[in-house]
């Protein structure tokens, strides 16, 4: 063995030559297929060792610039979901709106406003409309959603209108409870549901069931959702008793309302007591 | 370093020749580009490198025919161990001695590859060396002896020269 390695370090280039030649020979004598597959194997090797060594640099300059263009292709999709869901949201809304106000049956009589602002007053609530005088719309007028009662028309210029909202302190209506004759007078009283008060200790509504508005006084008509009762608000040992109602409509969320025309000839008084007195409808 | 500088040269040989010798196309004589490398090899490496590297470019070369497949691995690995032999005896740094050697080596590279090809076929032998093997050894010849020239000038700092002496004639 050690002389064999002797003789190819002191005969290496007439090895070498040999070693060669022999590999020349043997690939000569390879069949015609084995000599495509071993060509084919070998090139394949080769190429995509080359490719590999002097192409990574080029291959990360386009994971770079395709990263980039994913991105860029990201926000842009993100932006368009973004788009699709709120149109969606709105056309939901829109065609809430369009059910109700065909519910309505009263095409002519309702004005369709848009909120463009609220009332950064913490007490006073209030929105602030974009239909006003030039549109037809006048103090103490009913303004409803599709689920139900908003407020009225409480300001109105000339280009747009305030709207006090049933959360305001001072607002009042006149209420009662479906399927029952158990009246009473729905305000706000804090937090985030109105109150329902002024209701005799033998009929307490259940949890539930729904308020509507009386159409006494004239402000609103009648048959308008305020909202469900949840559960009782006084102590029991009060004349009177009270509920809390949660209202029908999410006023954070709304965007547009209705503004009833015709229902704006008087306005509840409240006596300060929670006894609920009308005032005498205007003769216009 | 040199290893990888002569694989280098290799791979850039073989990609010329694969893709635009056509532009070195003379009435369809084309130069060997792998003989023009290993002509350099030969000149700055041991016997025993030039015939495998003569063996490497021969066989990469056979990739691209593969009916042929060893012909070029064969002559190759003879002509790097002819060259080898060679510059370990004479320099080919003098232009006349580096045309000698490497018309001979192109010469015989055709002629051994030609017998292969022809299997002893003389009337064929001689009709293809002599309508493409000597002009094509003509060809290359004249293009090796100038790259490789041209090449070695820039290597040995012949830029280097001559920036500075524009530098030391403007001063």
């Amino acid at each position: 063995m050690r002389r064999a390695l002797l003789f190819i370090t002191e005969h290496r280039r007439t090895v070498s030559l040999f070693m060669t030649l022999f590999l020349s020979v043997s690939m000569m004598l390879l069949g015609e297929s084995s000599k495509t597959h071993f060509a084919r194997a070998v090139s394949t090797a080769v190429f995509n060792t080359g490719r590999f060594t002097f192409s990574w640099g080029i291959y990360i300059l386009d994971l770079w610039h395709e990263n980039k263009r994913l991105r860029l292709q990201n926000l842009e999709l993100s932006d368009q979901i973004n788009y699709s869901n709120t149109a969606i949201r709105e056309n939901e809304r829109l065609r809430r709106l369009l059910g109700f106000r065909q519910h309505l049956s009263m095409k002519d009589s309702v004005i369709v406003a848009t909120i463009v602002g609220r009332d950064v007053d913490r007490i006073v609530n209030t929105l602030i409309v974009n239909v006003g005088e030039r549109d037809g719309v006048k103090k103490n007028m009913a303004v409803v959603t599709a689920e139900g009662l908003v407020g009225k028309v409480y300001e109105n210029y000339r280009s747009s209108s305030s709207v006090q909202i049933l959360t305001d302190v001072n607002s009042r209506v006149s209420a009662y409870v479906e399927n029952t004759d158990i009246l009473g007078i729905v305000s706000w009283r804090g937090g985030t549901n109105l109150m329902m008060y002024g209701l005799l200790r033998q009929k307490i509504p259940k949890k539930g069931e729904r308020v509507y508005t009386t159409g006494v006084g004239g402000v609103f008509p009648p048959g308008l959702l305020i909202g469900t009762v949840e559960e009782r608000s006084d102590s029991g040992i009060e004349l009177y008793a009270s509920v809390y109602v949660k209202p029908a409509v999410d006023f954070s969320q709304i965007q547009e309302v209705f503004i009833l025309k015709g229902s704006e000839r008087s306005e509840v008084w409240d006596d300060g007591e929670g006894t609920g007195v009308f005032k005498r409808p205007e003769t216009q | 370093m040199k290893t990888i500088k002569n694989i280098l040269l290799i791979a850039l040989a073989l990609l010329i020749q694969s893709s635009i010798l056509g532009r070195f196309d003379i009435y369809g004589i084309r130069p060997d580009f792998g003989m023009m490398v290993l002509l350099y090899i030969a000149n700055t490496s041991s016997s025993v490198e030039s015939i495998l590297y003569g063996f490497m470019i021969g066989f990469l070369q056979d990739v691209y025919s593969p009916e042929y497949l060893g012909f070029n691995a064969l002559t190759m690995s003879i002509i790097g161990y002819l060259l080898g032999f060679v510059s370990e005896r004479i320099t080919t740094e003098k232009l006349p001695a580096r045309i000698i050697v490497t018309l001979f080596a192109c010469l015989l590279h055709d002629m051994l590859y030609l017998i292969l090809y022809s299997h002893l076929d003389l009337t064929l032998l001689s009709n293809l060396f002599i309508l493409t093997g000597l002009a094509g050894a003509v060809y290359t010849t004249v293009l090796s002896v100038l790259l490789i020239t041209l090449w070695e000038w820039a290597e040995n700092g012949g830029l280097f020269v001559i920036v500075n002496e524009l530098l030391g004639s403007r001063r």
